[in-house]
């Protein structure tokens, strides 16, 4: 039988041995012991104590603690404090060293499946701003010339010049000159006399414009959390007189066909002749007068109609929006990167027959394409006969800065034939996914590699990456900064299980 | 679809994206443009005029006189259009280009070819070809 004072003082031991044995989730760094003094046994350095407050409670810990030497205590090391500190003077030196770049980004380095675009990026520690800079070199071409029968001759590539030239070839010849006039840049004689101005500073405000300041990312590294990196892009387009004229660090000629004022359409395109081994100051962006302004052939947006007095979609309109689901795939189960809504606006009588057009829409939408119905939104037309389908925003799009993004490394997102079918893979699918982005693929959209204008966080992908190359550090994220606090010392920490405690982790301590 | 004239002698259709522009004439001389784009110019403005993909329109534009009418079919038979590839692509991918898409039929035969990337590919069958066309509108041009 034991005595009161031998009972406690085996209770004592009983906890002391729990606490020593008890499991604690805080790093093995945090759970160095000082080294131990062999005439007084181990001495418990701070981080140790907090852990196992917060795993035994505080109570425990107090009475272990009292048995402890009542002098004091080797140094304490390694403590969260320490690493704290550490982080915070290392994050210091990495800013105050400044600048990190300017270094040219190759998006075929890292992506095998691509095969064009090229910028140089810097970073800004002090700004926290990636500076994103594209270089163009820019080549102003006639889009038709008029040859010596008198007949308009197409220059810039697109079905669309061909037929203007038609039309002009149709008036007599005596007209064909002032028109043929309109194709031909002032420089060259053309009558709009501030154009090649306007499109050197159009091609450099609209580019900007469309990606700066889009996604914000921030360093993941511990206690560097709060360094962000905010994207700004610096876009530097100047004349050449001839393709030869581009400099070396330009990363694309710019080929620029002029066009009527007005104009709808146009080839542009990309590309890279020399392929991969070309590198990143190797392309070529073909593009029309008109493509630094928002286009005028509203991509995103679909006129129908309905059968007078009835629920039912005209046949032509069945069509249309059949082609527009079978363009519009919804997202892949698990994908992060939701498919685009739509918003249907339905004239009728009444409010019930406008409804009941609605849901005659969203019958066709999910027969012609499995459109999810959850994708389209209601928007009441009032009296008529007419509706309207718009796509995500509805924003036009601007083609210079479209573009630009495949000099970012980007591919289309819109739909087509053969490797362009809805619901295929992109050339930066898989790159996005590696970052969180899962799901990029080809449909109409609003995004800015589809038909609209929206930035979304896969297109900023390999700003993400060359951020990481540029400053030689792989702990970079998506999102904005984050507070960073000291750790915190000892404290008060209830006992696990009890009321504030936390869940109890199953200890013998009570 | 609204059927495109036939018998042909020899057609060139530019694609850009969804819009197609075709120049055609057919084996008697007969002149068409189609497709379903097309552009009109009223008081120097310019309009464009857009029908689905699926339905090209046809209009009637002139017929070439015998001469000229030989003088396109001697070129074809000349150029080696028969024996070129049905399909010419630039050296390295250009995105979302232009395209040419060439037929021609003549004494039995009848062959297509794909220019990709207008503008950037070259094929010398080809050229051969739009330069013999482009003589053969300019034989029907009034103005």
């Amino acid at each position: 039988m034991m005595t009161p004072m031998e009972h406690e003082a085996e209770r004592v031991n009983a906890e002391r041995v729990a606490v020593e044995a008890a499991p604690v989730a805080a790093p093995v760094a945090e759970l160095a012991v000082a080294p131990s003094d062999p005439a007084r046994g181990s001495a418990l350095n701070r981080a140790t104590v907090v852990a196992l407050q917060r795993s035994a409670g505080n109570a425990a810990v107090a009475r272990m603690l009292l048995r402890q030497p009542v002098v004091a205590p080797p140094a304490l090391t390694n403590s969260p404090q320490e690493a704290f500190d550490t982080a915070r003077k290392e994050r210091e030196t990495f800013i105050a060293a400044g600048k990190k770049g300017p270094q040219t980004y190759n998006p075929s380095a890292t992506n095998k499946d691509n095969y064009y675009g090229g910028f140089d990026v810097e970073y800004d520690p002090a700004k926290a701003e990636l500076l994103v800079m594209l270089k163009g070199a820019v080549l102003f071409l006639a889009g038709m010339s008029i040859d010596p029968a008198g007949r308009a001759q197409a220059i810039e590539p697109s079905a669309q010049t061909a037929a203007a030239a038609a039309a002009i070839n149709r008036l007599p010849k005596a007209a064909r000159a002032a028109e043929v006039a309109k194709w031909t840049w002032s420089s060259a004689g053309g009558p709009d006399s501030s154009d090649e101005t306007d499109l050197l500073t159009g091609f450099k405000s609209s580019v900007e414009a469309a990606w700066r300041k889009k996604h914000p990312f921030h360093c993941t590294k511990e206690y560097w959390r709060d360094l962000g990196a905010t994207t700004e892009l610096k876009v530097d387009v100047a004349k050449v007189a001839a393709a030869g004229g581009k400099a070396g660090d330009q990363h694309m000629l710019v080929n620029t066909y002029k066009v009527a004022k007005g104009f709808i359409g146009g080839a542009a395109d990309v590309s890279r002749p020399g392929g991969k081994a070309a590198g990143a100051f190797g392309n070529v962006m073909n593009i029309t007068s008109e493509d630094v302004t928002a286009r005028k052939d509203e991509l995103l947006h679909r006129d129908l109609s309905f059968q007078p007095g009835k629920g039912l979609l005209t046949p032509g309109s069945v069509g249309t929006v059949w082609r527009l689901a079978k363009e519009m795939p919804n997202a892949a189960p698990g994908s992060t990167i939701e498919a685009a809504g739509l918003t249907v606006r339905v004239q009728g009588k009444d409010a019930r027959q406008r409804r009941d057009r609605f849901d005659a829409v969203l019958d066709h939408l999910k027969q012609g394409g499995g459109v999810d119905p959850s994708r389209a939104k209601f928007e009441d037309g009032g009296e008529g006969e007419g509706g309207h389908v718009t796509v995500g925003t509805g924003d036009a799009q601007t083609v210079a800065a479209h573009e630009s993004g495949h000099m970012f490394g980007l591919d289309d997102e819109y739909t087509g034939a053969g490797a362009y079918g809805a619901g295929k893979k992109t050339e930066h699918t898989d790159i996005a996914a590696a970052a969180g982005h899962t799901g990029a693929m080809h449909a109409t959209s609003d995004n800015i590699m589809s038909e609209g204008n929206v930035v979304r966080p896969q297109h900023y992908v390999t700003f993400l990456d060359a951020l990481k190359q540029v400053t030689a550090m792989a702990d970079w994220d998506y999102g904005a900064t984050q507070k960073v606090d000291p750790p915190s010392g000892v404290g008060d920490f209830p006992v696990p299980g009890t009321p504030g405690g936390g869940a109890d982790p199953g200890t013998a301590v009570v | 679809m609204s059927d495109a004239p036939e018998p042909l002698l020899l057609e060139r259709r530019i694609e850009t994206g969804e819009d197609a522009y075709i120049d055609r004439i057919t084996a008697d001389g007969t002149v068409w443009t189609g497709g379903n784009v097309a552009a009109t110019l009223e008081d120097g403005d310019l309009s464009f005029e857009r029908s689905e993909p699926s339905e090209p329109r046809w209009t009637r534009q002139a017929t070439l006189q015998a001469a000229p009418l030989e003088a396109l079919r001697r070129s074809i038979a000349d150029s080696g259009f028969f024996s070129t590839p049905a399909e010419h692509h630039p050296d390295t991918p250009v995105i979302h280009a232009s395209r040419e898409v060439w037929t021609a039929e003549l004494d039995g035969r009848r062959h297509t070819s794909t220019l990709h990337a207008r503008g950037t590919t070259t094929a010398e069958p080809l050229s051969t070809l739009a330069a013999a066309l482009e003589s053969a509108l300019a034989a029907t041009d009034t103005g």
